[in-house]
């Protein structure tokens, strides 16, 4: 590698503090370089650090002035050196493409920790890289080509740049900041940071954005404004003239104005969009009814109360949503959270497009329903739908007909006493019967697992057991009570078998279906089967 | 055994050798020696041999080069052993006696009646054939053992052999640490079986016992992994993903990986929540976040088409991310 340093001057000012206040560390060791490199006009300057924070300033000047500092944090002297020979600052490159880059050892060192520090001017007219992981802050400005920012932690500023901008920052706030109008495209993104965008009154671009749990305001005159996911933004500034603003933030918010102007103007993007209606979510007390508008002021973060007097109705975009006890119907609806109830006294409708849903005592028709995770209900004392998208359905008592419906998990009713209609894609189902029902109607299938059914003594049924498996010398199809008739026959290459009669006399029609597994039909509810999926 | 080392036997002599070794503690024991010998053997790098020492080697060796055509080769007389080994019998027995009536103290040994301490018995052996004599079998059948596949041989005029499979309960117990209760559990969760329950009350077991820290075993939660990778069953699948969650202090680099999988690609979005909350529960306990898991969690809370509680999850897991 050609070096092309014009000038290594090192000015080393070792400062040793002993201070057990900070970091837990007993001593502090900084110390500074400082140093010019050569780069061309529309080169590009990269910056690799693990932790410092770094500030880029374009000037006018034709080379790069690197100004680096590093503190080291250690318990004593020993190690403290032993982390200045670890922390070594490497340039590399060329003049097109200079590299400044922190050397640490991979993983956590216990007994120290290093930061590098980087200021550098730079010539305005060249592009620039950085890359840090844990940093307070990362700054740039005044730079017309483009940059690009990655970064873990730490706030993100940039200033007056003129070429494109990408900034992707995992839990860094982004601000950035234009005296003109937005000169070239920008991506904004970071996961639990804000994004704040302020730029010339004047500006034209199309604005994409979306905050999933935070707000996204703005303070420009937004036209055509339309969500194109119940998330995602889209609309013009102004004019648009082939510029594009793109803003994303999962766990922030989102502000843009223009420079200068008042925080307070801004306004939801909400508003200037046509209202969007929400997926029908039945309410309560009325059955199936019409659709809700999913409105602003409907939007939230979650709920926590420890008892509600009368019927409840509550929806939210995002949150968890625990309640002690209703007295009286709820609708509950969250677009992603998990979903706790105590006791519901009357109907209880709840909903998540994605969360677990814990449920007590529910005295009413039960309609629960998520999109993925587990369900588990204490009590469905007049039965119900139950369903998950994916997950476990875990029901310790059921009082009336109970459908029950898993995309893909176990399903485990450890006491029915109302008819069951079981469905897993792929899982086994476990039902054991009220030891005072003498018959029930029962229909569960899989189509990847076991169906176990323990039935109290004198249990009577008109029994149909099918089992389809490609092994074709198992026992599928066990249980200790007379009265079945087994038929076996060869079906798409799988072995079927079909155990129909009626037991203690028959009764109510029970249908058990099992793709690659196997049916268990125990007569004595009281005893665990050695098949029982955990209960 | 060296040709049973070495795969020289045929297939009969070959199981009679194994069956032998099996009831045999010292044949046993000499057998894992032979293996384990063995098994350096191939892992020591094969040199080139130098040519010079290659050549100087074969002039040794190669006699009939050597030795001129006229040159009897001496044999050695067998007259002369006899008498050789005759004189060095005399020469023993005579100085043993002389020895023995020189010395005054002549040690008397009274007979005692033979005891026997102690028999360590030798461990039972989980194979998937043995062969027991009827001598060792109680004439009581116990219970009603399920026999199948009854084969018989004869292999002597006095001796009959019965082959049959059977369906026994066999109960091990032990410590959650012992290594053979560790590797078991490990067998059973790793079985591909097609009745899974037995699997999934496994993984329940597994899930109380070894969520103490006390019995934390890298081994299970390998084990646990390898379901989380390949079991077809989504409910074994959510399961397996929700005991790893249980596991923290014992998951390695194999079983983080494997959660880090799930969470990538597994189709149940139960599945991937569960994985979540486990790499979650390895970042509280005190592991570090690389490159793949910060990768990993970004995609998801930035993926549209993800589940928003997935997507929710990732987002808070990396929010916890400090400098370490």
């Amino acid at each position: 590698m050609k070096r092309t340093i014009q000038v290594s001057r090192y000015l080393t000012a070792l400062v040793v503090v002993a201070t057990a206040a900070t970091a837990g560390a007993s001593v502090i060791v900084t110390d500074q370089w400082r140093n010019e490199y050569a780069i061309s006009a529309g080169g590009t300057l990269v910056i690799d650090n693990t932790a410092g924070n770094v500030e880029v300033v374009a000037g006018n000047v034709t080379k790069i002035f690197v100004t680096c500092e590093r503190t080291i944090r250690a318990g004593d002297n020993v190690v403290a050196s032993e982390a200045r020979s670890q922390t070594q600052q490497a340039v590399g490159g060329d003049e097109k493409v200079r590299i400044l880059r922190t050397v640490v050892p991979p993983g956590r060192n216990a007994r120290w920790s290093s930061s590098v520090s980087y200021v550098v001017r730079v010539p305005g007219n060249i592009n620039v890289k950085i890359g840090t992981e844990f940093s307070e802050s990362i700054r740039v400005s005044g730079v017309r080509g483009s940059v690009a920012i990655k970064n873990m932690n730490g706030s993100i500023v940039l200033d007056n740049i003129l070429g494109t901008a990408v900034v992707d920052s995992t839990n860094g706030s982004i601000q950035y900041l234009s005296n003109g109008p937005l000169p070239a495209n920008t991506q904004l993104f970071t996961i639990n940071g804000d994004i704040d965008v302020r730029a010339g009154v004047q500006s034209n671009f199309v604005w994409e954005t979306q905050s999933i749990t935070g707000d996204v305001k703005t303070a420009f005159g937004v036209h055509g404004g339309r969500f194109l996911n119940p998330k995602r933004f889209r609309g013009n500034v102004n004019v648009p003239a082939g510029i594009t603003l793109i803003t994303e933030t999962f766990g922030g918010n989102v502000l843009l104005i223009p420079r200068g102007a008042d925080v307070s103007a801004a306004r939801d993007v909400r508003s200037m969009a046509v209202p969007r209606i929400a997926r029908v979510l039945p309410r309560a007390g009325s059955g199936s009814t019409g659709p809700q508008v999913l409105t602003p002021q409907m939007i939230s973060v979650g709920l926590r109360r420890p008892s509600v007097a009368g019927s409840f109705e509550y929806v939210t975009s995002i949150g968890d949503i625990a309640i002690g006890e209703i007295r009286g119907d709820a609708s509950l609806a969250t677009g992603a959270g998990q979903i706790q109830l105590g006791t519901v006294t009357g109907q209880c409708v709840v909903k998540s497009y994605g969360g677990p849903l814990t449920l007590g005592d529910i005295g009413g028709e039960l309609i629960a329903r998520t999109e993925a995770g587990d369900v588990v209900v204490q009590s469905a004392r007049r039965g119900g739908t139950i369903s998950t998208g994916g997950g476990t359905i875990r029901i310790h008592y059921t009082g009336g007909a109970t459908r029950l419906v898993s995309g893909g998990g176990d399903i485990v009713v450890r006491q029915a006493a109302g008819q069951i209609t079981a469905d897993a894609r792929s899982g086994d189902i476990s039902i054991t019967i009220d030891p005072a029902r003498k018959t029930e109607k029962i229909f569960a299938r899989t189509l990847k697992g076991n169906v176990v059914l323990n039935v109290p003594a004198g249990f009577g049924a008109d029994v149909e057991a099918t089992v389809s498996s490609a092994d074709a010398t198992s026992d599928l199809i066990r249980t200790d009570i007379p009265g079945l008739t087994i038929q076996r026959e060869q079906v798409n290459g799988k072995t079927r078998l079909r155990a129909t009669g009626k037991i203690n006399g028959g009764g109510e029609r029970v249908e058990l279906y099992a793709d690659d597994g196997g049916i268990l039909i125990n007569s004595d509810s009281t005893r665990v089967s050695p098949m029982v999926p955990g209960q | 055994m060296p040709l049973l080392l070495t795969e020289s036997l045929d297939r009969n002599r070959r199981e009679l050798t194994h069956q032998h070794i099996e009831s045999c503690a010292v044949c046993s024991e000499e057998w894992n020696a032979y293996k384990e010998t063995w098994k350096v053997m191939a892992e020591l790098p094969e040199l080139e041999v130098p040519a010079r020492v290659r050549d100087r080697f074969l002039a040794s060796v190669d006699h009939s080069q050597q030795i001129p055509a006229n040159v009897v080769p001496f044999q050695r007389r067998p007259v002369a052993r006899w008498l050789t080994q005759a004189a060095a019998v005399v020469v023993i027995a005579g100085g043993g006696y002389f020895a023995g009536n020189r010395t005054n103290a002549r040690p008397l040994v009274a007979p005692t009646e033979a005891t026997i301490q102690s028999v360590q018995q030798a461990p039972y052996s989980i194979a998937e054939t043995r062969v027991l004599p009827a001598s060792q079998i109680s004439p009581d059948i116990q219970g009603r053992p399920n026999i199948q596949n009854v084969q018989f041989h004869e292999s002597s005029a006095d001796k009959v052999g019965l082959s049959f499979d059977v369906t026994s309960r066999v109960t091990v117990t032990g410590s959650p640490g012992d290594r053979s209760m560790v590797r078991l559990l490990s067998y059973v969760l790793e079985s591909d079986q097609s009745v899974t329950p037995s699997r999934t009350r496994t993984i329940d077991w597994v899930k109380q016992t070894y969520s103490d820290p006390e019995y934390a075993e890298p081994e299970i939660a390998n084990a646990l992994a390898k379901v989380l990778r390949n079991d077809t069953h989504e409910g074994v699948r959510i399961r397996a993903a929700e005991t790893l969650k249980t596991l923290t202090p014992s998951v390695g680099s194999h079983t983080r990986d494997a959660l880090i999988e799930a969470l990538k690609s597994d189709p149940n979005p139960a599945v991937r929540i569960k994985a979540m909350e486990a790499l979650a529960g390895l970042v509280q306990g005190g592991a570090s976040f690389d490159a793949v898991m910060v990768d990993t969690l970004r995609q998801k809370a930035a993926q549209d088409d993800e589940n928003l509680y997935v997507r929710a999850k990732a987002a808070e897991v990396l929010g916890t991310i400090r400098r370490q």
